[in-house]
């Protein structure tokens, strides 16, 4: 709150009492209006938006009455959350009213950067923080080295491109940094080198008479969850529902069979389902083929000859028998997983029986691990071998949402940029022992946690300006402690976010965020049920103060900047590329810009082209309905080779999807991804395997296998094998500052409200001498947190579980239990999960029993 | 202590402006210039306020501090934006779970809208400024209504004026200068918190009173 006017500050002239004296008024920040203009209680109405709690990313609408939201449901028009929405929706409230958020831009006084130095953040104007920032970003070009501006983007919406592409190429840096590997990469790693989709899988559960859900808890993640909040219940009735988790989760709960396997068994457990179906001859031979002669001749322990077999939708099942499973018999695997072997043969004579409609549900557990390649593939072979792959009950891809893609920049990028926006990536994508085979490109993915390594080791070059937007990698990622010494390497760093947090902490400018479901304009596309749809975020309150969007504002307000200095390239782009498709106008501000920018993407949904879906006759009908449905998805759209294709384009070809064309047992796609990666370094595949931490040489590096789990810290030393998993309630990172996360916390299960407890089997905690309730430290080789012990059955003997989202020491009030000495509020996983990663996708290491843990009582 | 009721009500009115002020971001100078800890000791005094005492810290405080120690002091209670320690708005204390815009801040915006007054700037409408700019309103209302000898503005403002304390301003002043007090570093700060714990606690007699008292012929 500013002054405006001095005679604010002046007494009245009240010497006498004249009614003069007391004409007129001395108002500064309220103003008098003619009564009766004003209404009393106005009518409330539902607005459409999106909520961006998790990546389901469901349309809701949120009930405004007088300028304030109260309520949020689904959206009524969706055809994926059916008009409800889970608690995340309802969460949100608390964090656009959050009295602890950013209202203003602000600056660092305190040179000095580090856990529990107060950066003395002072409020400054929107222009002193753009010229700052627009001056630190133009001497780099003036020295030739852009490629030093580095962007570290968190939660997207589809308009990312403006400010990950657009600005980050336009001005000459490579060094566009996604998130997206500490999301789920492996689990898309285990999709591609199987069925040849980098994406995550729909599941069309309402029809399934098997689910075999695998390493996630689908009625709280994995991208379906008001629709799986709402079916599971019929689900259970008509189908069997199997949970394998290390740990009892919402859906296990319920479920008829659940699999607690040994933290990092993955492989061993889905080979052996696969060797009971092959070995009991009840693979889906429609999809999957059969032997020639009609006898299955998979007998445990022998090999098979490959000419005996016909496989019909698929590639190489006898080969990856001979390699893989051949030996991983239920009694073998279940002396590996600790699921017992009776249970293994009942579970997969299940799924044989419900074939073809069976959806191995496929997440991030499976898969984020150190050695998770391969057991991602394993758990969505089996997909292939039940029949389920695209088909009536099983697992499904998406449906196109014909968007626009963003205009090239091409014509935008002087010679400076062109040449340095070549340069090597901060993040080491592609280096010999970070393969990151994005769709079987060496290289081709991100790796979101290795970039601390190339901060702080200045390679291949130094970081010197970076901006970051809805993340914060100090606290979210494995190993965070590195980041805290990544970001205070960084001289200039300017922090996009609705919240201050850990990162926010090196910030040297921080620039209030819209929050998403509340204050932003933009898009976004996803999958449920059968459905894609393209759902707006849109500004259903006014803002309480001037917040901007990161991905459209950001840029723009840059790029004028920009131009001031001379340089009006990114100005020029964004207004001529992104004219209003209904006018032809150029925008003359950020807040037309990102309108224009929003119609120019998502226009043929509403223009009257025929792209199928709902019909939607023009922008304002599209914004009051805030979402578009696609028609379902057809099933078996792969079937008949069509799980990759071969393109050719000035001379050269390319396949999109996999190599053979077919779903592939035998991945020809990984053999080609690694061979190239391989050839490109000189040296063979099984050197690139032993760098990258796999213990398979030869022809198993191209099939699903087991790899025994990589663990830090000794089992005499660290006894207990640590699991991380996600609240019901974390919107992604963002709701650790609700009041509500922590009264309702215990709808985890196994959690309690209010406290942030490492969930410890009875026997091992009477071993230990511990009590419900005791406080305890947790330590493991990267670090020590302290938090409550909680006794539950739900997690084995040798094994414990904590939710991650707690353990802020640098956030708002509730999450942080004392800024100023950087006391935390519980303990951060990732202070004792250490760093690593999967290095064939470049994922973020999080699951797999890779933390060794002691427990003494604090 | 004057005893005529529109002076009073004039003094009253300067007092909750002047308040308002210094809880607006610093500006040392025009501070200074404006008199602004001897205008509010003078007030205080006329009012029969005891805080002549808090009113002599705060001008030493202004004195004595830099515009930038003031700043960043102003930022660190009330913007954070770690959390800050002294939020200057009322639901904050008023509703559960410390939210902005609850259903408290919407009792103030409807006082607001029903007195004929409109927020020109951004912000829930419950900050310490606003408020406390409302009751200087108010005030102003009641002291030209007095002058003026209009019964029927006195007794619609006055009432106003009680409402808005009682049901508003009064529930939270208390727990707010509590938190400034506890984390306040600067004597400014600390003894405008004292100052507007001071005055407002003597204003309830006053606001009581004006809204049950038959107005006086002019």
């Amino acid at each position: 709150m500013k002054i405006k006017r001095r005679d604010f500050l002046k007494l009245s002239a009240a010497a006498g009492v004249a009614a003069a004296a007391f004409k007129g008024t001395a108002l500064n920040a309220l103003a008098e209006v003619t009564r009766g203009t004003i209404g009393g209680e106005k009518p409330g109405e539902w607005k459409a938006s999106t909520c961006q709690g998790c990546t389901t990313w469901c349309p809701v609408e949120v009930f405004v009455q007088d300028g304030r939201a109260v309520k949020v449901r689904g959206n009524r028009y969706s055809k994926q959350n059916d008009g409800y929405v889970c608690p995340r929706g309802h969460l949100q409230l608390q964090e656009v009213y959050d009295p602890d958020r950013i209202k203003v831009p602000m600056k660092r006084t305190n040179p000095a950067k580090g856990r529990g130095i107060d950066p003395k953040f002072v409020p400054i104007s929107w222009d002193e923080a753009f010229n700052t920032i627009a001056d630190k970003m133009m001497a780099l070009r003036q020295a030739g080295e852009p490629e030093k501006y580095l962007l570290l983007r968190g939660r997207y919406t589809y308009m990312r491109d403006l400010i990950y592409d657009g600005v980050t190429k336009i001005f000459g840096s490579p060094n566009n940094i996604s998130h997206s590997a500490i999301c789920a990469e492996a689990e898309n790693f285990g999709a591609y080198y199987t069925e040849g989709m980098w994406g995550y899988r729909d599941y069309d559960i309402s029809n399934s008479k098997y689910v075999l859900v695998w390493g996630c808890d689908p009625v709280s993640s994995n991208r379906m969850i008001p629709a799986t909040i709402k079916r599971l219940g019929d689900v259970l009735d008509n189908a069997t529902v199997a949970v394998v988790d290390p740990k009892m989760n919402n859906t296990s709960a319920k479920a008829q069979e659940w699999l607690p396997l040994l933290p990092g068994t993955d492989g061993a457990l889905a080979l052996a389902l696969a060797h009971v179906l092959l070995s009991e001859g009840l693979w889906f031979k429609e999809f999957v083929g059969d032997f020639k002669g009609g006898k299955n001749l998979f007998k445990a322990g022998a090999t098979v000859d490959e000419a005996a077999f016909e496989e019909k939708e698929s590639h190489g099942v006898v080969r990856w028998w001979n390699l893989a499973v051949k030996d991983m018999t239920p009694k073998k695997a279940a002396a590996i997983t600790k699921v017992p072997a009776e249970q293994i043969i009942r579970v997969a004579r299940g799924m044989a029986k419900a074939a073809p409609n069976v959806a191995v549900w496929l997440g991030p557990g499976a898969a984020m691990q150190v050695r998770g390649g391969y057991s991602a593939m394993a758990v969505n072979a089996l997909n292939g071998l039940v029949g389920g792959i695209d088909n009536v009950g099983g697992t499904l891809p998406s449906n196109k949402v014909p968007t626009r893609k963003m205009p090239h920049v091409d014509a935008y990028q002087d010679e400076l940029a062109k040449k340095h926006a070549k340069l090597k990536k901060i993040d080491q994508r592609g280096t010999r022992a970070i393969p990151a085979l994005k769709k079987g490109k060496s290289g081709g993915g991100v790796v979101t946690n290795n970039t601390a390594t190339g901060i702080l080791n200045a390679d291949p070059y130094e970081i010197k300006v970076a901006v970051g937007y809805m993340n914060n990698f100090a606290f979210s990622c494995s190993g965070a402690e590195r980041w805290e010494k990544a970001m205070a390497r960084i001289p200039f760093f300017t922090h996009i976010t609705t919240h201050a947090s850990e990162m926010t902490q090196f910030a040297d400018i921080v620039l209030p965020g819209a929050t998403s479901t509340y204050e932003k304009l933009c898009w976004v596309k996803q999958k449920q049920n059968r459905y894609a749809q393209c759902t707006l975020l849109q500004p259903v309150i006014e803002p309480l103060w001037p917040v901007i969007n990161d991905e459209t504002e950001f840029p723009w307000m840059l790029g004028e900047k920009f131009a001031e200095r001379g340089f009006p390239n990114l100005i020029d782009f964004l207004k001529k590329e992104f004219k209003d498709p209904e006018t032809g106008k150029e925008a003359t501000n950020s807040k037309e810009f990102t309108e224009y920018a929003v119609k120019y993407y998502t226009q043929d949904l509403w223009n009257g082209k025929k792209v199928g879906g709902d019909k939607i006759t023009g922008w304002a009908e599209f914004r009051k309905r805030g979402m578009w449905n696609s028609d379902p998805q057809p099933y078996k759209t792969r079937w008949g080779g069509k799980f990759g294709k071969d393109e050719e384009k000035d001379g050269k070809k390319t396949t999109h999807g996999t190599v053979s064309h077919r779903f592939e047992f035998y991945s020809e796609t990984l053999k080609k991804a690694l061979t190239g990666h391989a050839e490109k370094h000189k040296t063979t595949v099984d050197d690139i395997l032993a760098a990258c931490n796999y213990t398979a040489r030869g022809e198993l590096a191209f099939v699903p296998h087991y790899e025994p789990p990589f663990r830090y810290g000794s089992e005499k030393e660290y006894p207990f094998t640590f699991i991380d998993y996600k609240s019901r309630l974390n919107r992604e990172g963002r709701s650790q500052n609700a009041p509500w996360y922590y009264e309702f916390k215990h709808v985890d299960p196994g959690d309690v409200g209010w406290q942030d407890v490492l969930k410890i089997n009875p026997a091992d905690a009477r071993k230990l001498g511990l009590k419900d309730g005791d406080k305890i430290r947790v330590t493991s080789v990267a670090g020590s947190i302290e938090c409550t012990a909680h006794l539950w059955e739900g997690v084995r003997p040798g094994a414990v579980a904590k939710a991650f989202g707690q353990g802020h020491w640098a956030y708002g009030k509730t999450a942080a239990k004392d800024y100023a000495k950087a006391v935390p509020r519980g303990g951060n996983n990732n202070t004792l999960m250490p760093f690593d990663i999967e290095r064939l996708s470049g994922a973020n290491v999080r699951n797999g029993g890779f933390t060794g843990v002691k427990i003494q009582k604090a | 202590m004057t005893t005529d009721p529109a002076r009073r009500d004039v003094a009253r009115s300067d007092a909750y402006r002047l308040l308002a002020a210094c809880f607006c971001e610093p500006e040392r100078e025009l501070f200074l210039a404006e008199n602004l800890g001897a205008n509010l000791a003078a007030l205080m005094e006329e009012l029969a306020v005891p805080a002549r005492e808090p009113c002599r810290r705060l001008a030493e405080g202004l004195d004595a501090n830099s515009q930038e120690e003031l700043f960043l002091e102003y930022t660190a209670l009330f913007l954070g934006p770690f959390g800050a320690p002294a939020h200057p708005y009322g639901s904050v204390y008023l509703d559960q779970a410390r939210q902005l815009m609850g259903d408290s801040t919407m009792v103030a915006k409807k006082m607001y809208q029903a007195a004929g007054i409109t927020q020109e700037v951004e912000g829930p409408p419950d900050h310490i400024c606003l408020e406390l700019e409302f009751m200087s309103y108010l005030t102003r209302r009641i002291a030209q209504a007095l002058a003026d000898g209009d019964e029927a503005v006195v007794a619609e403002f006055s009432r106003r004026q009680r409402d808005f304390y009682t049901r508003c301003l009064a529930r939270w002043v208390t727990p707010f200068c509590n938190a400034i007090r506890d984390n306040a570093q600067l004597p400014f700060y600390r003894a405008l918190a004292d100052c507007l714990g001071g005055f407002i606690a003597a204003e309830r007699r006053h606001v009581q009173e004006m809204a049950t008292t038959p107005v006086p012929a002019a």
